[in-house]
């Protein structure tokens, strides 16, 4: 085809670098309360110094998502309505609630785990699992839902998302434990940098697998297809996401030799954050590029 | 009006008539109070062709006042909802602000409203409308390309002409069955709204 955008008077995208952040920090504490309840649940003892960090970090970020959420709006002391009008049709009402109810039981969980109260953290951590992965499913689903972009409403959405989260707070569960002295779980580390290399692959390769079923539909996505691949994202793609984010580290955690040196697991921790954040940044930012209004 | 039964309005956009001349640009805005730098309704200018074989299209955007409003099923608070009439409406003391209109809407045609900090679009001039009259845009018209009406009433101008003149519609593909019908665009502008590919 060949047509040129003359003239465009156009509104404003929707989403930008708060809904990102909002994103992240989402996908952040809902894979670190994820992990603490694994740990509980399966009674993994030598991984439970690093849970009670997770267990600790979880309520205080799902406290930032929620202050983040409010100061995207553009009414923010009306931030309630969304608790009390609720639409059953609508992600965001889904959502508030199951952020509401996530940093509520992640901060009784952080409570037990402060106070020892083993029953109540057994408890809670029966419906820890599934409750951490609404968490991404719903911020998957507020994008799947809508049908202003081929990226958004796409199926793949919401594996993605919940296998990035799982990443990314693997991630810091790398760091903290590599930074961790004197360093008790030097070969469980060692074992979370392999496992976290395998999941990057996979997340990778579903976003890819997304970006081909872009490139074989209509002209709006494949126009966000080649933008992500050869165009104004593709830096970002294939420097932040790809390279930094999942080569880099998985060349550095995968081998042996490597992968047991902390400062190399610090550092792979910090480039797998990168990358997730920069996957989040890029469904969002190159979802909206298709300048179809 | 069709006797006894609730109107259904739309409105077509005969692209043949349109010259670009964004008056209908300036009317909405002046009408409506709308703020600098958003847009109820704007023209979109696109050129098709290689020089000197080149056309230039029209293609002017509102509100598509969708049958299955993406908006009305994705708002948290049900602030933006359907009235009877078909006219996609928001509740200003509603709205919490929070976007996911307009990043659901596939038209592009929301924007968050500078002075009252809540989501707003074209309501089809919602006030003329009830008074009887046209909205500010078809009034305004220099080249008579919009043409507003009841869809429900057989005997309106609109329902004549829909009747007779074959039509399309901005992203049918995205299954919001939009009641703003344009006549004569151009497949390939109306496929990728002028995007270069």
């Amino acid at each position: 085809m060949n047509a040129q955008l003359v003239t465009q008077l156009a509104n404003e995208h929707a989403f930008g670098w708060v809904v990102t952040f909002y994103f992240f920090v989402a996908s952040l504490a809902a894979g670190l309360f994820a992990f603490a309840n694994i740990v509980e649940l399966f009674g993994l003892a030598r991984l439970k110094r690093l849970a009670r960090i997770a267990a600790f970090a979880a309520p205080f970020m799902a406290g930032i998502v929620g202050i983040t959420l409010m100061a995207e709006l553009a009414q923010p002391s009306r931030f309630w309505r969304v608790l009390v009008r609720f639409n059953p049709t609508s992600p965001i009402s889904w959502g508030s609630w199951i952020l509401v109810i996530f940093g509520l039981l992640s901060a009784v969980y952080a409570y037990a785990e402060w106070k020892g109260l083993a029953r109540l953290k057994r408890s809670i951590s029966y419906v820890g699992v599934p409750l951490g992965s609404l968490l991404p499913l719903y911020t998957s689903f507020e994008l799947l839902m809508t049908r202003s972009s081929p990226l958004w409403n796409n199926a793949l959405m919401p594996v993605i998302y919940i296998l990035s989260a799982a990443v990314s707070a693997g991630a810091l569960v790398l760091i903290i434990s590599a930074l961790t002295r004197p360093f008790p779980l030097a070969e469980a580390t060692f074992s979370l940098g392999r496992i976290l290399s395998h999941l990057l692959v996979y997340v990778v390769a579903l976003f890819s697998i997304e970006l081909l079923v872009l490139l074989s539909r209509s002209q709006a996505s494949i126009y966000i297809g080649r933008n992500i691949l050869g165009g104004d994202y593709s830096l970002v793609f294939w420097g932040l996401v790809v390279l930094f984010g999942t080569i880099a580290p998985i060349a550095i955690l995968y081998p042996p030799e490597s992968g047991r040196i902390r400062l190399n697991q610090v550092i792979a921790g910090v480039l797998i954050l990168v990358g997730t954040f920069s996957l989040r940044a890029l469904e969002i930012f190159a979802g909206q590029s298709f300048p179809a209004h | 009006m069709s006797a006894g039964k609730t109107p259904r309005w739309g409105m077509v956009i005969d692209l043949r008539k349109c010259i670009g001349c964004q008056a209908c640009t300036v009317s909405c805005k002046s009408e409506n109070q709308v703020p600098l730098g958003v847009f109820r309704t704007w023209v979109k200018e696109v050129e098709t062709g290689t020089f000197p074989n080149v056309t230039r299209h029209f293609m002017p955007r509102l509100c598509n006042q969708c049958e299955n409003p993406v908006c009305v099923t994705n708002c948290p608070v049900e602030a933006t909802y359907k009235e009877e009439n078909g006219i996609t409406v928001i509740n200003k003391d509603e709205c919490i602000g929070c976007r996911y209109c307009i990043a659901s809407c596939p038209y592009g045609v929301r924007y968050i409203n500078p002075e009252t900090h809540t989501a707003d679009k074209c309501d089809f001039c919602y006030h003329r409308v009830e008074e009887g009259l046209v909205p500010a845009c078809v009034q305004t018209c220099v080249g008579r390309a919009r043409i507003f009406g009841d869809l429900n009433d057989p005997d309106s101008e609109i329902s004549r002409f829909l009747a007779t003149t074959p039509t399309q519609v901005i992203h049918p593909e995205a299954g919001t069955d939009p009641r703003v019908f344009y006549v004569a665009a151009d497949t390939s502008v109306l496929a990728g709204m002028g995007v270069k590919m």
